[in-house]
């Protein structure tokens, strides 16, 4: 399935953004390697008019030196849903993505509907700290994203060296962009985890057994803090549990969204 | 021309399979291998190196800051300078530099060096550098701020040495409502700035418009220091001088005995110590967003123009890293070196990884004896025109008039 690619205007500056699929849309907020069409995005068209935005400074969109925050990111997904008319949209936030969705969604719950997160970012249990992410080490990097590092899928996203000047520039463009945002407080945002009572939607919270990099004990922490959550833990699945495994979590998603 | 001793203050005490047991010096490097009771001998000596550069005949000491890694151990670069200030009567203080960003307030480096400016009677060189990408990880401050900071950062400092205080400043990132320092500079309007840089066009620009001197690394090869050279030539035409030769300096590792074999056979192993110990990581750890994607990628294309490429002698001396050999050898080296870059600072590197302390004498003395005043008599005369005042030209965001 190949996506329609958009260009859009958000504060006078590019965002592009791709749509796939049949159905009720799903913004699908995508982690730090950037948008990929593929993985759980693609699965997900199959039953929902995926709608995929390159996130404020991921490659295709514009990078803004105005926005350093989660907040500053909060509103300019609010610009975004306003624009294309999609108040009230499912979600779906991978990671980096996943945060964001909360972000949105503690401060005004109604502009989202059901949330399905991803192995989110957003909380930081001091019991299980999160790994290496801006270290930007691929030996350290493909353990920290993927279940399985030695697979040729943690190869194809995280190369030794880039294959091209162009993956090259894709890369160093996402890495500053997920910098920019979650670089300090790391990964987290300190008042989400009280923030979190107020997202009153159905919540699933997925997440990948062998996740390196936000251990599966985050799932637990989310169900506890949202008022109507439940979590379910995918087996052999990394952090990247979008790419790793698509089919069991699509399935997960689906049901969810479907009930 | 004048003539600097450029010190790292690095550790010398690193095992010996240290660079197949750790990727690099930098950020994570256990501290453990740092031993207090050795490095008390160890600044000691370092510091006492630099004292006595001014009774040798050089015109100036340059320090500088790093943070946790056995590279350079000099967290504070102006405690150093405060005791080589004391220690000193003539000879300049080049701290080159203070890391702007990597400060709570940046305020506390106009504090910091109007103090070493004012007790030394005006010897102050005063260095900004944004810090290396690594220290980002190492402060926690999100590189990808690193260029708007420092941006800002300098505004505030130059402000608060020339503007009547108390005055505010209201930026991105420092909010103060009174900029009022004790003490002010002595030397008027400002001491002298030196900014070190890689060759990114914009750090030179950033120097060239402000009247500033661009201070060339050292590490890379003899060509791409001299591009770098003209490019910010280039850019001072662009803004409607000649750049002054002390706006531009060699910074080059130099090591001297008595002949070239004996040079080579005492320099190369606490050389190799330092770049396949120390070096390591310096560019392999980056830190996104530190610098633009275009100046990445300009970074790894010329990283064969890097030291850390080099694999032996013959490298060394095809790239021109160094100048190691006889005093005749260093002498007509350097001479050829400095004309063809047409600089008027020669930074010299003569401490390299775990050079010992006689090691180390043997050669500074040769340089002292047999080829300083021979060059100073090549060299004599050059500085006429008088070094250009600086403009002020201030760019960070949101910044209060």
């Amino acid at each position: 399935m190949t996506p329609d690619v958009e260009t859009l205007s958000i504060d006078g500056h590019e965002v592009s953004l791709r749509r796939g699929g049949a159905g009720a849309p799903l913004l699908v907020l995508h982690d730090v390697l950037g948008p990929l069409w593929e993985g759980l995005a693609v699965r997900l068209g199959r039953s929902r008019t995926v709608v995929l935005p390159s996130l404020a400074g991921f490659p295709g969109s514009a990078y803004r030196e105005d926005l350093d925050t989660m907040e500053d990111l909060a509103f300019w997904t609010l610009a975004l849903l306003e624009q294309r008319g999609l108040h009230g949209v499912d979600v779906v936030g991978e990671g980096f993505g996943g945060w964001l969705a909360a972000e949105v969604a503690s401060r005004w719950p109604a502009a989202l509907g059901k949330l399905a997160l991803v192995a989110p970012f957003g909380l930081r249990l001091a019991s299980a700290p999160p790994g290496p992410l801006f270290e930007l080490r691929p030996a350290a990097l493909r353990p920290a994203l993927f279940g399985d590092p030695g697979s040729e899928l943690a190869f194809r996203h995280v190369p030794d060296m880039p294959s091209s000047l162009e993956e090259f520039e894709a890369r160093l463009t996402a890495d500053r962009a997920g910098a920019r945002f979650a670089w300090d407080p790391y990964l987290h945002n300190p008042k989400l985890a009280r923030r979190l009572r107020r997202v009153r939607q159905p919540v699933l919270v997925l997440w990948g057994a062998a996740d390196r990099l936000l251990p599966a004990a985050y799932a637990e922490a989310w169900r506890a803090a949202l008022p109507d959550a439940r979590a379910c833990i995918v087996p052999e699945a990394g952090h990247a549990l979008g790419l790793e495994r698509p089919e069991p979590a699509a399935r997960a998603i689906e049901d969810f969204l479907r009930t | 021309m004048k003539f600097f001793h450029f010190h790292l203050m690095p550790w010398p005490h690193l095992p010996a399979d240290f660079a197949e047991k750790h990727d690099s010096a930098w950020v994570w490097c256990p501290n453990g291998y740092y031993d207090p009771a050795r490095g008390h001998g160890l600044y000691n000596w370092y510091i006492d190196s630099l004292a006595a550069c001014e009774a040798l005949g050089f015109d100036g000491v340059c320090v500088n800051e790093h943070h946790q890694n056995a590279y350079g151990n000099m967290p504070s670069p102006n405690l150093i300078a405060a005791m080589l200030v004391a220690r000193t009567q003539r000879a300049k203080i080049a701290v080159i530099g203070n890391a702007l960003p990597l400060y709570g307030t940046p305020l506390r480096v106009a504090e910091e060096f109007a103090m070493l400016d004012v007790i030394s009677g005006g010897r102050l060189i005063a260095g900004f550098v944004v810090g290396g990408s690594p220290e980002y990880h190492s402060y926690n401050i999100n590189p990808t701020t690193a260029r708007a900071r420092f941006s800002e950062a300098h505004d505030l400092v130059i402000q608060a040495w020339t503007r009547p205080g108390p005055f505010e400043f209201y930026g991105k990132y420092y909010h103060h409502r009174y900029v009022n320092p004790w003490p002010r500079p002595l030397q008027q309007p400002h001491p002298r700035v030196w900014i070190p840089g890689v060759g990114s066009s914009e750090t030179m620009e950033f120097c060239a418009k402000r009247r500033y001197a661009y201070m060339s690394i050292p590490f890379f090869d003899f060509e791409t220091v001299k591009r770098m050279g003209a490019l910010f030539k280039e850019q001072c035409e662009k803004q409607g001088y000649t750049a002054h030769p002390e706006q531009t300096s060699l910074n080059i590792g130099v090591y001297v005995a008595e002949t070239d074999a004996k040079a080579w056979e005492r320099f190369e192993p606490p050389f190799w110590y330092f770049q396949r110990n120390l070096l390591k990581g310096i560019i392999d750890i980056n830190t996104p967003g530190y610098t633009s994607i275009k100046s990445v990628i300009g970074m790894v294309q010329n990283v064969n123009h890097f030291v850390l490429a080099c694999q032996d002698r013959g490298d060394l001396e095809r790239g021109r890293f160094m100048v190691v050999g006889s005093p005749a050898t260093v002498r007509q080296q350097l001479a050829e070196l400095l004309r063809e870059l047409g600089t008027g600072n020669l930074l010299m590197s003569c401490h390299y990884g775990n050079m010992d302390r006689p090691t180390y004498e043997s050669s500074m003395r040769l340089f002292a004896s047999e080829v300083l005043p021979k060059l100073r008599a090549e060299f004599g005369g050059d500085d006429a025109r008088p070094y250009p005042e600086p403009r002020q030209v201030f760019e960070s965001q949101e910044v209060a008039a």
